[in-house]
């Protein structure tokens, strides 16, 4: 495959993705076009081997991540593309009351495991990998995660087992 | 279940179009083929060194942004031997900046910045020469105790940050970089430096782990050469139902720092000290968050400065504002294509 092929395979299969985690960290749209670069145009120069999909998917979202967690730790957001050129993508409305306007009230390292559990259907030990974060924390997480959003939403079960 | 319905479908709704994924292929593509590796070095007097030609090229040409040639300003940097802070081309090098404990030196050894805004750059040691962290430790980490840095004594209000550069994590040397930002001149003045160990942060026990105990404290003379450029003055623009009048923007190397006045006089509402009220938040976005300033370097990224720290304040029907801070790189003034302030371009062009 050669660049332009792979870049179109990575953003075929991968942007939606990057757009939905950066969404969950960041609560907006605009800096998802930022993030599918970062981690894009890092494929493209420092190609690597996968064991398959699922370990490529996992490697990609673990780098979107990371790159949000970037942004979120410094004030200085760096865009990449002009003003004039940057995609907007409509954010979810996340009405009052609402489970995703519950979850974006949580702390951004609860949303991202929120989001990768219940969305993207991993389980602890592939979200610990993705974070970079032992398993345990991960199960932390969710458990503080589902208690607090319980108490948002007045005592839905969200529960299910792992 | 419904809930979690409902969450997954509006999450199933935000997709990029074929089109917009079409673009950003295309788009990494090209920024692929065009990149160049960054890598975050420490500031060392070399770097600085060339930082400051260009912050000497900016000042000495006056208020426009308008920049000399480097060969008519350029002069090397040498340490020296002085009992006070030497200023050689707008950097400030502390001399005998330092303590040591526990085997660890720490020296505060550069400063640069203009009249609101510092960088200061730290080295800390280990003098036998061995590693100075443990096997796996990296500068995203790592974090102090204690002041943690240099209080400036600031008589008015100041905003900052730092963090840590380790180009080799297994070499005895290990730099922190801490910025201040203030809404008072800031130089020619006696800044005291404390740190109470060295710790890495532990993720998963939420706690900190102490990589190198001892106490350092020293105190040194600020005094560096104001690297900035003023630019514009009184051009205005219109958002939130208010008309901004830009009275000061000012850029070097390390900052930048835009002064505004607009036209209506900001409300705060009577609420006790803790979180800030809804309407207090609404407030700071109309008069501060809200204000856009970019900057664009001359490969045409936008840096979105926006978000920086700053303060408000009312004045008889009207409210000052300041924003700004410390970058999070040095970007020498010849890199820097523009500072736009509320849709306000500013070009920064060399003759």
């Amino acid at each position: 495959m050669d660049q332009t092929q792979w870049a179109e395979y990575l953003a075929e299969t991968y942007a939606d993705a990057i757009l939905r985690l950066s969404y969950t960290y960041l609560k907006n749209t605009h800096d998802a076009q930022d993030i599918c670069q970062t981690v894009f145009v890092k494929l493209l120069t420092e190609p690597r081997e996968f064991e398959s999909r699922e370990h490529e998917r996992a490697y990609v979202l673990r780098m979107a991540a990371n790159a949000c967690k970037d942004l979120l730790k410094s004030p200085w957001r760096k865009r990449t593309c002009g003003l004039e050129s940057c995609m907007e993508v409509p954010a979810p409305e996340a009405a009052d009351g609402s489970l995703l306007a519950a979850v974006n009230d949580l702390p951004p390292h609860y949303r991202a495991v929120i989001y990768l559990y219940y969305y993207e259907g991993y389980q602890a030990a592939e979200i610990g990998a993705i974070l970079g974060v032992p398993t345990a924390t991960v199960h932390t997480r969710l458990v503080r995660g589902r208690a607090r959003l319980r108490e948002l939403l007045g005592g839905a079960d969200y529960e299910r087992s792992v | 279940m419904n809930d979690l319905f409902e969450y997954k479908q509006e999450l199933d709704a935000l997709r990029f179009t074929p089109e917009q994924k079409t673009q950003l292929a295309a788009a990494t593509v090209a920024a692929a083929q065009k990149q160049t590796r960054r890598v975050r070095r420490p500031i060392g007097r070399t770097v600085l060194a060339a930082a400051c030609i260009t912050a000497v090229l900016a000042v000495s040409a006056g208020a426009s942004g308008v920049l000399k040639n480097a060969a008519e300003v350029f002069a090397p940097i040498f340490g020296g031997t002085a009992a006070q802070t030497e200023v050689i081309d707008k950097i400030g090098y502390p001399i005998g900046a330092s303590a040591t404990d526990n085997g660890v030196t720490i020296s505060a050894d550069a400063i640069m910045g203009d009249e609101y805004n510092a960088a200061i750059v730290f080295t800390f040691t280990r003098d036998d020469g061995t590693a100075l962290l443990p096997e796996g430790v990296e500068d995203p980490m790592l974090l102090v105790g204690g002041t943690g840095g240099a209080d400036l004594r600031v008589l008015g209000g100041s905003h900052g940050s730092s963090w840590f550069v380790d180009e080799d994590p297994t070499d005895d040397t290990l730099q922190m970089i801490q910025t201040v930002s203030t809404d008072v001149p800031l130089n020619d003045c006696t800044a005291t430096a404390e740190f109470d160990g060295l710790y890495r942060w532990d993720a998963a026990s939420g706690e900190r782990i102490p990589v190198v105990e001892g106490r350092w404290k020293f105190k040194f003379d600020v005094a560096y050469e104001d690297s900035s450029v003023t630019l514009g003055g009184g051009e205005t623009f219109a958002q939130d139902g208010m008309t901004f009048t830009i009275d000061e923007v000012r850029v070097s190397p390390v900052a930048v720092r835009v002064a505004y006045t607009a036209d209506s006089e900001v409300q705060w509402s009577d609420a006790p000290s803790g979180r800030q009220s809804d309407a207090d938040a609404r407030e700071m976005q109309r008069y501060l968050e809200n204000v856009e300033v970019l900057l664009t370097r001359t490969d045409g990224t936008v840096i979105d400065l926006s978000g920086t720290g700053g303060s408000m304040k009312p004045d008889h029907g009207t409210t000052v504002c300041v924003k700004g801070g410390v970058l999070d790189e040095i970007i020498p003034m010849e890199e820097i294509a523009g500072i736009s302030v509320g849709g306000i371009l500013y070009p920064i062009s060399a003759e």
